[in-house]
């Protein structure tokens, strides 16, 4: 049976939401983009292997797929980061926003690096 | 300025500074911004393309200038690169560590030997026994380039067992490899939008 590639992606894009939490809203439309292209690649391998003869032998196809999990490794460690980053964002912005206050009230800028 | 303006300053101040502890707390410290990084693996992604895409037209005719062990060169170019962007990454790991869900780790788990290195750690509160310790990881940076660096390893691989690197093949290996590239330089770029 052929794989398909909304499926696989749709499987991924809810493993995601739930291994990122209520975070995964700020960073998932760079996810649905990654995922679909290594949801295109596992249907991919599947397509060339199925070619006669196939385009290529199963042992390279084994080591494309350890490449494609590298890549997924890769997709989700900037996706972690990519989160970490928009929080840190966040708070900076907070931050900004009552410094002037703090400022005015304590006569320094607390905020300053010291 | 009036008893009640003051009250309120003296309030806000200490609203600020609950919220400048709670945000130290909830922040992981991080590489900053490096444009060398964005440079080198921008140039690297240049380089790996543009042979491939040689090694396909080469491969489409057989022609002996795209075999395996007529490229070992472009090979060992391609490793020490990596391993100088990698040396880079590593002089600036300030963190020592990168934080992933510890669901991530399962997920790629589940899809058959992906799991993370033990380098890559699970947070504080929800770390697995068989996450590193602190002070033994490394940054995500440098993770993600080791990454890339084994991918040229099995780049090499593929070529050895196919002899030519064509067709359909080629094309797969330049997908993935991109993707790799893409998210190192994904993290770079927000990095450089928030000044860090």
């Amino acid at each position: 049976m052929a794989l398909n590639v909304d499926t696989l992606v749709q499987q991924m894009l809810s493993a995601g939401a739930g291994a990122f939490g209520d975070n995964w809203a700020r960073a998932s439309d760079y996810a649905a983009t990654e995922f679909r292209q290594i949801a295109q690649t596992i249907a991919g391998i599947e397509s060339d292997l199925a070619q006669v003869p196939p385009a290529y032998t199963p042992e390279a196809a084994k080591l494309l797929f350890g490449m494609q999990l590298s890549s997924l490794q890769n997709t989700l460690i900037a996706e972690a980061q990519l989160i970490e980053i928009a929080v840190q964002a966040a708070i900076k912005a907070v931050l900004e926003s009552v410094s002037g206050m703090v400022q005015q009230a304590l006569g320094f800028d607390l905020f300053a690096p010291v | 300025m009036t008893v009640i303006h003051r009250h309120i300053a003296r309030i806000a101040t200490l609203f600020a500074l609950v919220v400048l502890a709670t945000a130290c707390s909830m922040l992981q410290p991080m590489a900053p911004y490096d444009p060398e990084i964005e440079k080198g693996v921008s140039a690297y992604h240049q380089s790996l393309d543009s042979f491939i895409l040689k090694m396909d037209r080469l491969g489409r005719t057989k022609d002996p200038a795209g075999r395996y062990d007529g490229n070992l060169a472009f090979y060992d170019d391609a490793r020490a690169t990596v391993d100088t962007l990698t040396l880079r990454a590593e002089a600036q790991d300030v963190t020592h560590s990168c934080v992933v869900p510890d669901t991530v780790r399962q997920i790629l788990g589940a899809a058959g030997g992906g799991a993370l290195p033990a380098a890559v750690t699970a947070p504080s509160s929800t770390a697995s026994s068989s996450a590193a310790p602190a002070g033994e990881g490394v940054d995500c940076t440098v993770q993600m380039l080791r990454n890339v660096r084994g991918q040229v390893d099995t780049l090499a691989q593929i070529h050895q067992v196919e002899t030519y690197l064509t067709g359909p093949l080629a094309q797969r290996t330049r997908d993935i490899t991109a993707q790799s590239l893409r998210a190192i330089l994904a993290v770079e770029f927000a990095k450089k939008r928030n000044q860090m």
